[in-house]
């Protein structure tokens, strides 16, 4: 019964580090129900593992949930940077024993639907909502709703409890102002190729298997909806994606598009970029970024964590989950690589650059329309669009 | 009408060992993991269809794209062997100063290609590049986009595909008889009659082999038509892997990989009918090696220095400014501005630092190692077979074996997981997706076309008869094999395995989908840490690494190629 | 020694080989001659065993080896291109076949050495590579190594083709007293009629697989079987039934114009006629090739040009537009059914 609590007691706190970093562990608000009957249930069955967690807990007394040191897989798109190094060595602090294959998102679903019937992942992060859709359809993910899932703000995580959000990106276009006044620059994507001002002056990509090419794509066609029109866009839909390829110039493979915005000699003023990855941009290129807010807000690509169908740890694995996603270890995260955190609880960590995205209002996108028809739309374009 | 004995000898056992496992790998690793794959672009939903066919005809940009890759093929075996022979002249045949410097220039294709050679290009012709610059000074009204397009796309790849002209093609001009070159000589025949008539005939078997490597180069170009293609020439395998990245899109990426791979089919079809219809083999008992040729008018002379230097200089600039420019950062790069006063150490620095930086160079250079090994002993054993049947069977073997021709690596890989994440019968009821395994096996089969296409000329430039007079001395077909024949093509597959690994080093559209957890390869770390989200463009590492693979790529071919160049492998032809 | 008997070869629906029966004696250089494509390699390659014949045996001795695998023959061969293992030096070429009967090093070098002894190659030759050697010591390597394991027999592809005259009389001499040195039955396969007639103790002339003749080499020049071999064998003028009336040679016993009639060319005799040429005939001095041992005449004769081989006797010679007499034994004419 004392390992029970104490276990009990030692989720609480991770629920409900809110503002503390590191040491304090007074609980403060209180914990939703549900978490706590997760972590109650989850406190039985391991109980027989916490011999082991009980020490690493001693030694951080960070109160966050402990790993039992069964070896995990986690499979991300989200661990250059040396966010996986990271990773791996602060979860080992608490116990976690972290091996990870990090690759492009697209690769990611690719190996996990390959791998469907001897699954090598325990666990994936990073993956955005219309890739989690079609891990879902294709019965590679299994449900777990993690202690946190209620400091995630309404509509980011999995009605069904597939998948939690972890980090929020904002699939930004974006211009330096150095470069280009704000009074100068596009208001809305659409105003790219339906004002003559931008015609040849922004980047479009080439490859659209990245994440963030499809939350643009997906920000402009779910604007034309139309279950009766072609992939359920409606023409004028379509005719917009026509233009905003015929007006755009195409990325150059290997350069970045800030190579092109930060350099007066090209003409291109302006693309597409998610929200972490400006600054350091910034700092590189010695450029001024500003970002365009269209009326209809900005599209949010939400990175979430999930677990894999088959693995054979599936406790370590829910316990995993607990850790990384929570107020804690997401704020860590988020100073470390200038993240925006979902979890309500660690936003306040965030830098101030990332406190004014999570400011911006998001776009309202239908992703269920999106899981299902992204990658007809990508087919579609790619075939009759680009040019 | 070879000996046929009927009786079970060891040798007919073992031969039949052999034809077995043969069988078994074609079945268990070319053809089950792919049939699924083609069959889709045909079968769905269990009913035929025409739905992929009627997509790609019904896009303008993938047709367009088709024709370009179908239109740089034959344009680039033209110029590539053009260039290709000019080089092997310039280093084997006439007496130019300096050959020995010129070669090392030339060679240099052989360590790095892709995204990063055409970058190097981009450096001189592209928009901010020196040359371009250069001639914008000089005419104000110069359009600085010039380097675009078809052309630009042909110039890169002109130069950057003739590594198997430098290796098979200077190999087959070290087996020149030079008393044929005097003979003719001495019947009056001036230099340019010689070389037609005398010297490049002997090497046509070789040339042909470069050729149609050259072709399917062509057809599957990539970095080159998306780096300097621009918006009138992409090429039709960029298409490809991106839909064969994408679930639903596999069915018209494996056609269009069909397409090509018919292609390229039909020219090798074409060509071992050539094959069969005999080669140019040097009869002479007393060959003797060639003696530079000097260019005795000095018009002409100046002339061929000048072409070898100018071609020395397209070579070697390029590889010098990525060295350079792997000293710089990223804004340097995308600028093209070469500051010598910013050159810094912090790249390497920052690669170095990491500790966990050589594990990945690890784990590539001996998967490289092993997978290329691998496939030079099948393909080796395979050679024997199809050199010494001649049947239905060794030719259903060769053709088989040409199978990863016709589908995009992407898909390959896919299919190996696909097929093996269950326990089946043809894999012995081992589940292989997840194991260090899959990747070596995919490592193999790709590089399989490519090793038996120029093993097999290797193999078929044998003299005939030095295996009858090691038979008749009383040598069993092994031993045979082991000590006669195998020496004489070694030096071939020597630098054939030199390619493959080279090749393999950095792969990463196979590796990141077989790679174990903890074996990260080369490729895919690089690319991790360039594809970065929340770091800065890390281009300049691309940089770092590719010169890191360089010196592996340079040693490599040291060791097996280019220390026996001059001493007792160059004998052996 | 070896006996060929009723050996036939064929590829697919190609009959390369009919009917083939020889006896080679003990010790005997025999020539397999004819031109190319006409079977003589063929028949080598079965007695060396690359090849199985469809029909017919072999043998050696008496005993049956048409189904003993090639490297248990022990028939020596050189190759038409020696097939020397370009990989291996001197010595290693030469030690080949003794390391494949394992034999132990010490022996294997002495053996190599002995026989390098024999044909004439030096101690740092053996150590050469192969591809460092000159054409006639690539013969000697060649002969050393298939001798070196005391072969009974020794076959040679066309050994002296594709190379120059000068060296081809060379190694020709070479090769014949080599031969009588080791007194080993020898097969010799060419397509040279003065190799064959000048090496051989016996020949056998091959045309489209079948034999013409077996013979010496002066009954096969003198006395040719077959219109074939007499034509292949030597140059022959052909004698026109109009030569053969204007020189009353159709009058003689025993000589059917209706059928071919030959002479060779050195049986003509220009102003100089010998005991026994009953024959005369007039003709007119077309040219003349001037070969220091002999002189090689082109006469008009009849409307026909017919050759005349004079010996160089010192004699002034016979200008063009000259007219001679020549003279021929009409037992000399070799006639053929056409």
């Amino acid at each position: 019964m004392k390992k029970v609590l104490a276990t009990t007691l030692t989720v609480m706190m991770a629920l409900n580090l809110a503002a503390c970093s590191g040491g304090s562990s007074a609980p403060e608000t209180t914990a939703a129900p549900a978490a706590t009957t997760a972590a109650e249930t989850k406190a039985a069955e391991t109980a027989a593992a916490d011999k082991e967690a009980e020490t690493p807990a001693a030694e951080s007394g960070d109160g966050l949930v402990q790993g039992t040191g069964t070896t995990l897989t986690v499979y991300t798109n989200s661990g250059s940077d040396g966010r996986g190094e990271w990773l791996v060595e602060r979860a080992a602090k608490d116990g976690f024993d972290i091996q990870f294959i990090e690759a492009g998102g697209a690769e990611i679903q690719n190996r996990l639907l390959a791998e469907k019937n001897a699954p090598i992942a325990d666990v994936v992060y990073g993956l955005n909502s219309i890739m989690w859709e079609s891990l879902k359809a294709e019965d590679i993910l299994i449900p777990y709703t993690p202690v946190w899932a209620d400091e995630i703000p309404e509509g980011l995580n999995d009605p069904e409890g597939y998948y939690h959000a972890i980090v929020k990106q904002a699939i930004l276009l974006v211009y330096d102002e150095n470069q280009t006044a704000p009074e100068d620059a596009p208001k809305d994507w659409l105003d790219l190729w339906t004002n003559e001002a931008f015609d040849g002056k922004y980047e479009y990509l080439t490859s659209l298997s990245g994440g963030t090419v499809r939350n643009v794509l997906a920000g402009i066609l779910t604007r034309y909806a139309d279950p009766n029109g072609e992939l359920g866009v409606s023409a004028e839909g379509w005719e917009q994606i026509a233009q905003y390829y015929q007006h755009g110039v195409p990325a150059e493979e290997g350069m970045d598009v800030y190579a092109q915005i930060s350099d007066p000699a090209k003409p291109v003023i302006c693309g597409q970029m998610w929200s972490s990855g400006i600054e350091t941009r910034d700092e590189q290129y010695g450029t001024k970024t500003n970002y365009v807010v269209p009326e209809v807000g900005v599209p949010y690509a939400v990175e979430a964590i999930s677990i894999v169908n088959g693995t054979k740890n599936e406790e370590e694995a829910q316990r995993f989950v607990d850790w990384f996603g929570s107020a804690q270890i997401q704020g860590e995260w988020a100073q470390e690589f200038s993240t925006l955190p979902a979890n309500k609880n660690a936003v306040d960590k965030a830098n101030e650059f990332n406190q004014k995205i999570a400011t911006l209002p998001a776009q309202d996108i239908d992703w269920g329309l999106v899981a299902e028809n992204i990658d007809a739309w990508c087919e579609t374009i790619e075939l009759n669009y680009m040019q | 009408m070879k000996t046929k004995k009927i009786s079970m000898t060891p040798q007919t056992i073992y031969n039949i060992l052999i034809l077995v496992f043969l069988f078994w790998f074609v079945m268990a690793c070319l053809v089950l993991p792919n049939i699924n794959t083609v069959w889709s672009v045909f079968f769905q939903e269990g009913a035929f269809t025409t739905e992929p066919l009627r997509k790609l005809l019904g896009s303008e940009r993938a047709m367009r794209s088709l024709k370009n890759s179908f239109m740089l093929a034959p344009s680039l075996s033209l110029t590539v062997g053009f260039v290709g022979i000019s080089l092997v002249l310039i280093t084997e045949y006439f007496d130019i100063k300096g050959a020995k410097i010129l070669r090392l220039g030339y060679m240099t294709t052989l360590i790095y290609g892709g995204i990063i050679l055409v970058s190097g290009y981009k450096f001189i012709y592209g928009s901010n590049g020196f040359l371009t610059n250069l001639f914008a000074r000089l005419i104000p009204s110069f359009p600085t986009d010039w380097f675009q397009g078809y052309w630009a796309v042909l110039f890169v790849m002109t130069f950057a595909c003739t590594s198997n002209h430098m290796i098979f093609l200077r190999n087959a001009m070290r087996a020149v008889d030079f008393q044929t070159v005097e003979a003719a000589q001495n019947m009056g025949a001036g230099p340019v009659k010689i070389l037609m008539k005398v010297v490049l005939p002997v090497l046509t078997p070789s040339l042909l082999a470069v050729t149609i490597l050259t072709f399917i180069t062509g057809l599957s170009a990539t970095s080159a038509p998306l780096l300097v293609g621009g918006k009138d020439f992409q090429t039709i395998t960029p298409m490809i892997l991106s839909f064969s990245k994408n679930v639903g899109s596999r069915d018209l990426a494996a056609l269009l990989a069909l397409f090509l791979g018919a292609a390229t089919i039909i020219l090798l079809v074409i060509m071992m009918q050539i094959e069969k219809r005999g080669h140019y083999m040097s009869v002479s008992k007393v060959k003797t090696t060639i003696v530079k040729q000097k260019i005795h008018n000095p018009v002409l002379n100046i002339l061929a220095h000048a072409y070898a230097y100018i071609l020395f200089l397209i070579y070697v600039v390029p590889v010098v400014l990525i060295v350079l420019f792997s000293f710089t950062d990223s804004a340097s790069i995308a600028r093209r501005q070469l500051d010598l006063s910013t050159l810094t150490l912090n790249n390497y620095a920052a690669v170095f630092s990491k500790a966990t930086a050589y594990k990945p160079f690890l784990v590539s250079i001996v998967y490289s190692t092993l997978a290329s090994l691998a496939v030079a002993i099948l393909v080796l054993v395979a050679c024997r077979i199809i050199q010494k049947r001649r049947d239905k069977i060794s030719t259903a073997l060769e053709y088989s074996l040409l199978i990863p021709w016709l589908l995009p690596t992407t898909l390959i890989a896919m299919g190996l997981i696909t097929t093996y994440n269950t326990p089946r019968f043809w894999m012995f009821n081992k589940v292989l997706t997840g194991t260090s395994f899959i990747m070596f096996l995919g490592y193999m089969i790709i590089k399989i076309p490519f090793t038996l296409r120029m093993t097999k000329a290797a193999f078929f430039a044998l003299d005939d008869s030095l295996e009858d007079a090691a038979k008749n001395l009383g040598a069993k077909p092994l031993y045979t094999f082991f000590r006669v024949l195998l020496p004489v093509v070694l030096p071939t597959v020597l630098a054939i395995f030199a390619l493959n690994f080279n090749g393999l080093l950095g792969d990463y559209d196979m590796s990141v989908f077989m790679y174990h957890p903890l074996r990260q390869p080369l490729g895919v770390y690089i690319k991790s840490l360039t594809d970065s989200q929340t770091n800065a463009d890390n281009s300049a590492l691309t940089f770092v690494y590719a010169v890191l693979m360089m010196i592996i790529s340079g040693i490599v071919l040291y060791l097996v190629y280019g220390r026996g160049d001059n001493s007792k492998l160059g004998d052996n032809k | 020694m070896i006996k060929l008997d009723n050996i036939g070869v064929t590829f697919g629906s190609f009959e390369a080989l009919k009917n083939i029966n020889i006896h080679v004696k003990e010790g005997e250089f025999f020539t397999f001659l004819g031109p190319s494509g006409c079977g003589k390699t063929t028949t080598l390659r079965t007695i060396t065993g690359f090849i199985h014949p469809s029909c017919g045996r072999v043998s050696v001795r008496g005993v049956d080896i048409t189904d003993t695998p090639i490297e248990k023959r022990n028939i020596g061969m050189v190759f038409q291109s020696y097939a020397l293992f370009p990989t291996m030096t001197v010595y290693e070429n030469i030690a080949f076949g003794l390391k494949v009967q394992k034999m132990n090093k010490d022996e294997i070098s002495q053996k190599v050495h002995a026989m390098a002894e024999k044909v004439d190659l030096s101690d740092e030759q053996l150590q050469k590579k192969v591809s460092q050697l000159s054409g006639g010591q690539q013969q000697r390597v060649a002969i050393a190594r298939a001798l070196v394991t005391s072969p009974e027999i020794i076959c040679l592809d066309e050994p002296l083709s594709n190379l120059d005259a000068k060296l081809r009389v060379q190694l020709r001499n070479e090769l014949k007293d080599l031969q009588k040195r080791f007194g080993i039955t020898t097969v010799y396969v060419t397509h040279d009629q003065e190799e064959a007639l000048t090496l051989s103790d016996r020949i056998a002339v091959f045309n489209k697989g079948v034999i013409e003749q077996i013979g010496r080499p002066d009954e096969i020049y003198n006395h040719s079987a077959t219109e074939f071999v007499c034509n292949f064998i030597g140059d022959i003028n052909r004698l026109s039934p109009e030569f053969m009336k204007a020189s009353g040679a159709d009058k003689v016993s025993g000589i059917d114009t209706g059928k071919h009639c030959y002479i060779r060319l050195e049986r003509m005799h220009v102003n100089d006629a010998v005991a026994g040429d009953a024959m005369t005939i007039q003709a007119k001095v077309q040219n003349y090739e001037y070969y220091g041992l002999y002189i090689k005449y082109s006469l008009e004769v009849q409307g026909q040009i017919v050759k005349v081989i004079e010996k160089n006797s010192g004699k002034p010679l016979y200008g063009t537009g000259e007219t001679v007499t020549v003279s021929f034994n009409p037992a000399d004419i070799m006639q053929y059914e056409g």
